[in-house]
């Protein structure tokens, strides 16, 4: 899995998918390749580290049609971003 | 009435105003017998500020006036080692807040555009053109959301385009390692995506700044 630190978004990519966290510094984006087994799992225990530390995650796609809120790993996903959860200001 | 002969001496207490008459003649190495007992700080200072108001003319009172304003201040003079020591500390202190300044800088470029990457062209053009962007909700409710913090910057819109709320929901903090708050684009995407997904949760979230809400199931 390749790790991306804060550079911009690129177009989809077919096969590929993209875990984005995001942080104070902007976001860091983790790359794994879904047809490797190895990146794929190394993606998986990314996931479970941010869920474990309270983030949120959200399956989405650029268009929003399949913005979804997600607690387990969805390998086929396009792109996963981790967010703290909204609280009122 | 005033007797001759005597000077003056007026304080306050919390209840009333006091004068004792001082004999001219008073020594005033003597303890003086019309000291009061403060309950509190507060109280002496108020007492004492009134005090030397109202009491200027008193000779102990000037006394202490001109002895506070004759006492020499004399500022400690740094030692070269100590100057150099300063200075270079307040040179570390600026390179940590002009590097602070340019994570800062940088994080916001970045999360606009990842927000970017998330808006139609339509609302690239509307956040560039007016600082604002407009989203529909899961429901079907119109939203606006301004590029003015992260703070109270959500409106939900009636179906005229009129304000009907001003909402307040933003990312919490990111856990553990940092006490900054996320950039500002990256919150701007958040309360899109959550709107997008599941504005009921959105509303239930956000405090109500301005307006009222509408009736959620």
């Amino acid at each position: 899995m390749t790790t991306l630190v804060a550079e911009a978004n690129k177009e989809e990519i077919p096969g590929v998918g993209v875990i984005v966290v995001l942080d104070h510094s902007g976001d860091t984006k983790h790359i794994w390749d879904r047809n490797s087994e190895a990146e794929v799992e190394e993606a998986r225990s990314l996931f479970d580290r941010m869920i474990k530390r309270g983030m949120q995650a959200w399956s989405v796609t650029r268009k929003g049609d399949k913005d979804a809120r997600i607690t387990t790993f969805d390998p086929q996903a396009e792109k996963i971003i981790f967010s703290p959860a909204l609280q009122g200001g | 009435m005033p007797q001759t002969g005597y000077w003056p001496q007026q304080y306050y207490t919390t209840s009333a105003t006091t004068t004792n008459y001082i004999p001219a003649n008073y020594t005033w190495s003597q303890t003086p017998s019309y000291q009061t007992t403060v309950s509190s700080p507060d109280l002496a200072w108020l007492n004492w500020n009134t005090t030397s108001t109202i009491i200027t003319q008193n000779t102990y009172a000037n006394q202490v006036w001109i002895q506070w304003n004759q006492t020499p201040y004399t500022p400690r003079v740094l030692t070269p080692e100590e100057v150099a020591e300063m200075e270079a500390r307040e040179a570390r202190q600026r390179a940590i807040y002009e590097e602070r300044n340019q994570r800062r800088v940088a994080a916001r470029a970045r999360a606009r555009t990842l927000l970017e990457d998330f808006l139609d062209d339509e609302q690239k053009a509307e956040l560039n053109r007016h600082g604002r962007f407009y989203v529909t909700g899961s429901k079907g409710r119109r939203y606006c959301i301004r590029a003015e913090g992260q703070s109270g910057n959500v409106d939900l819109l009636k179906a005229d385009g009129t304000v009907q709320a001003r909402l307040c929901a933003h990312p919490r903090r990111p856990p553990g390692d940092t006490y900054e708050m996320l950039p500002e684009g990256d919150a701007w995407l958040m309360q899109m995506i959550e709107i997008r997904h599941d504005e009921d949760h959105f509303l239930r979230t956000a405090n109500v700044h301005r307006g009222s809400l509408p009736a959620l199931v």
